[in-house]
């Protein structure tokens, strides 16, 4: 559990006691500062890059002004009751936007929770997370079930322009806010891991004025890492952003960014194979194409290619192991194999016994890192955010939990990934793990020996595939109704096995234990 | 090649999966479920109201039913089918000659 922070709690870091500049201090909304920021530890709205406006366009149409933003400020009354670590479930993703830009800075920890999570996973992270206030733009669903004040997010009441602000709207507090992020799995509850906007935006800089602005399209809900980066990419990076109604059927979705000119789009493959099979895609003028949180196959590049052919595709590669990744553009699966002799941007890469093992650039080891952490699968993103557990070696290599074998040569060869060693199965993005789908199938009466591994989906990457071994004389009709139904209780959706089998035996080994077989 | 041109009996297998993993993601559960629509040649498969899980799903079914994924054979996908005649011709192309009709029908459906 992610400890309880409040304002009076926060740590300040020398870098934020740094002296800063009269218009540091001012910032978009005057008032006292007691802790003031300056150098990388800007705030959001002081980090928000020059350029053309709107810098947001809502999928309604609505438009956000870079200034309107950069002053977007929190009412003295919203901010008394949220308190100093706020929790924000938001479907609206330029009031999410918004509301980020006004907390940040101003309260000592923002705990971003999906919209899809439902109620009462909101309501049990708000209470282990430790939360003092909910904001949010579903308060009625909320508040009967959270054990915190919930604020709701439209109007401005709580949110305002900096000239909507009395004197009394001033923060009494500034000061570096931690970023708690929720990662996806079926372990029940997602994991929360604290961030910093510093860490998070670490590999962004300020686009060249003489490079062509880019518009980013979203379409990836911005409480997920990749989502997430992709918001700070177009805040303090530079260019417009478009935002997709995710709630829209993905045809209108796809009509909405081309309309509003999107040369920069970012999505899972999964999500781009179902863009290549939607009719109209090719209205998209992309200039960039890029693919994360899932592993990227050649047969999905190759087809991205052919509907973008002047496009620059690609995917990027992030283990939260390490803290770290690269991004590979040249068309093809995996990454180069020569990258194990000299690795991109100062990482150094080895494999061990299958396993991909990363050594980060020196400037990089030994960030602070505090919480608890958790593996994800490739792709999630280069990132610094806090992980335990993790194991390194002497020299500083960690090990990434990826596999990964080397075709070809080491001069002109290629090092394919092919998923984790933990077995962990990734669903279009949602983690697996097979041992938590093995135990619910297992209670069910009936059910012998199970055994459960990924199955290669084109849609979505990978499927759960289910063998189970039955008690002898059991009618397999009913016990496949009841293991779907004890699946469809317990589990989310896409850990809810595609395909179940039954088979006469499952591989063991000498002591009795399941072979768990490798993707 | 259009779906006129295609085995009929292909495309019945097709709906049956389709109708029955419909009625699976979709209808589980409800008093009054909707029923699986019926796909027209000029269906587009991710608007027929089954979301991305759910055609998945179908097309992992296909697998299991078919004997064959056309999507791990085809050597080289630059266009992806949208619509159900570009479904099925895309099945039909990249049929293994292997997969006659007694191998099939793995599975009842």
């Amino acid at each position: 559990m992610a400890p309880k922070t409040s304002p009076a709690t926060v740590p300040v870091t020398a870098d934020a006691m740094a002296p800063a500049t009269a218009s540091q201090i001012a910032g978009p909304i005057t008032g006292p500062v007691t802790s003031p920021i300056t150098g990388p530890s800007l705030s959001l709205s002081q980090r928000i890059a020059p350029g053309a406006d709107p810098l947001l366009t809502s999928p309604d149409g609505r438009t956000v002004a870079r200034a309107d933003l950069a002053g977007t400020g929190l009412t003295a009354q919203a901010a008394a009751a949220l308190g100093g670590k706020v929790a924000l479930v938001i479907t609206d993703p330029a009031l999410f936007i918004r509301a980020l830009v006004a907390l940040d800075g101003r309260v000592a920890a923002v705990v971003l929770l999906s919209y899809a999570l439902g109620d009462d996973t909101v309501a049990t992270l708000v209470r282990q997370a430790g939360c003092t206030g909910v904001l949010t733009d579903r308060p009625e669903a909320l508040a009967p079930v959270v054990a915190a004040p919930v604020v709701a997010a439209q109007g401005v009441a709580v949110l305002a322009a900096e000239a909507a602000l009395g004197a009394d709207d001033a923060p009494a507090v500034w000061h570096p806010t931690t970023w708690f992020l929720t990662t996806s799995g079926t372990t029940g509850l997602p994991k929360i891991i604290s961030h910093t906007l510093t860490g998070l935006a670490h590999k962004i800089r300020p686009m060249p004025p003489e490079k062509a602005s880019p518009v980013w399209g979203h379409m990836i809900d911005p409480t997920r890492f990749s989502g997430l980066l992709l918001v700070l990419q177009a805040l303090i990076g530079g260019g417009r952003l478009i935002l997709a109604d995710s709630t829209a059927a993905l045809g209108a979705q796809l009509a909405a960014l081309a309309a509003g000119g999107v040369t920069h789009l970012t999505g899972a493959p999964t999500l781009w194979r179902r863009i290549l099979m939607q009719p109209g895609h090719q209205a998209l003028a992309l200039a960039q194409v890029t693919l994360v949180g899932e592993i990227a196959d050649e047969g999905t590049l190759r087809a991205l290619a052919v509907a973008w052919p002047a496009a620059r595709i690609s995917h990027i590669y992030g283990s939260t192991e390490a803290g770290q990744g690269f991004s590979v553009s040249d068309g093809r699966a995996g990454f180069p194999a020569a990258w194990l002799a000299a690795g991109p941007g100062g990482l150094t890469l080895d494999i061990r016994d299958g396993v991909l093992w990363l050594q980060p650039p020196e400037q990089a080891r030994d960030a602070p890192h505090t919480g608890t952490g958790a593996g994800t699968a490739p792709g999630t993103g280069p990132h610094t955010g806090s992980r335990t557990g993790i194991e390194a070696d002497a020299a500083g290599f960690i090990r990434t939990g990826d596999l990964v074998e080397v075709q070809g040569d080491l001069q002109g060869g290629r090092v394919i990934f092919l998923g984790r060693e933990s077995g962990l199965i990734n669903v279009a993005g949602v983690k697996v793990w097979p041992e938590v789908v093995e135990a619910v199938i297992k209670a069910v009466p009936g059910v012998g020996l199970v055994q459960v591994s990924a199955r290669k989906s084109p849609v979505t990457g990978a499927l759960v595939l289910a063998e189970v071994q039955a008690s002898d004389g059991v009618d397999t009709a009913a016990l496949r109704l009841a293991i779907l139904a004890a699946c469809r209780a317990a589990l989310p959706r896409e850990a809810v096995p595609a395909t179940l089998r039954f088979v006469a035996a499952l591989p063991s080994n000498a002591a009795g234990k399941l072979l768990r077989t490798t993707p | 090649m259009n779906a006129m041109m295609q085995p009929g009996v292909m495309a019945d297998q097709m709906q049956q999966v389709f109708t029955r993993i419909w009625d699976q993601e979709m209808g589980a559960g409800d008093a009054a479920p909707v029923l699986a629509p019926v796909l027209a040649p000029d269906t587009v498969l991710l608007e027929s109201g089954l979301d991305s899980m759910g055609f998945a799903i179908f097309v992992s079914e296909l697998e299991e039913v078919l004997g064959y994924d056309p999507f791990a054979i085809a050597q080289d996908i630059t266009v992806y089918p949208q619509t159900f005649a570009e479904f099925l011709s895309f099945y039909a192309t990249h049929k293994p000659s292997g997969t006659g009709s007694a191998d099939i029908i793995r599975q009842a459906v």
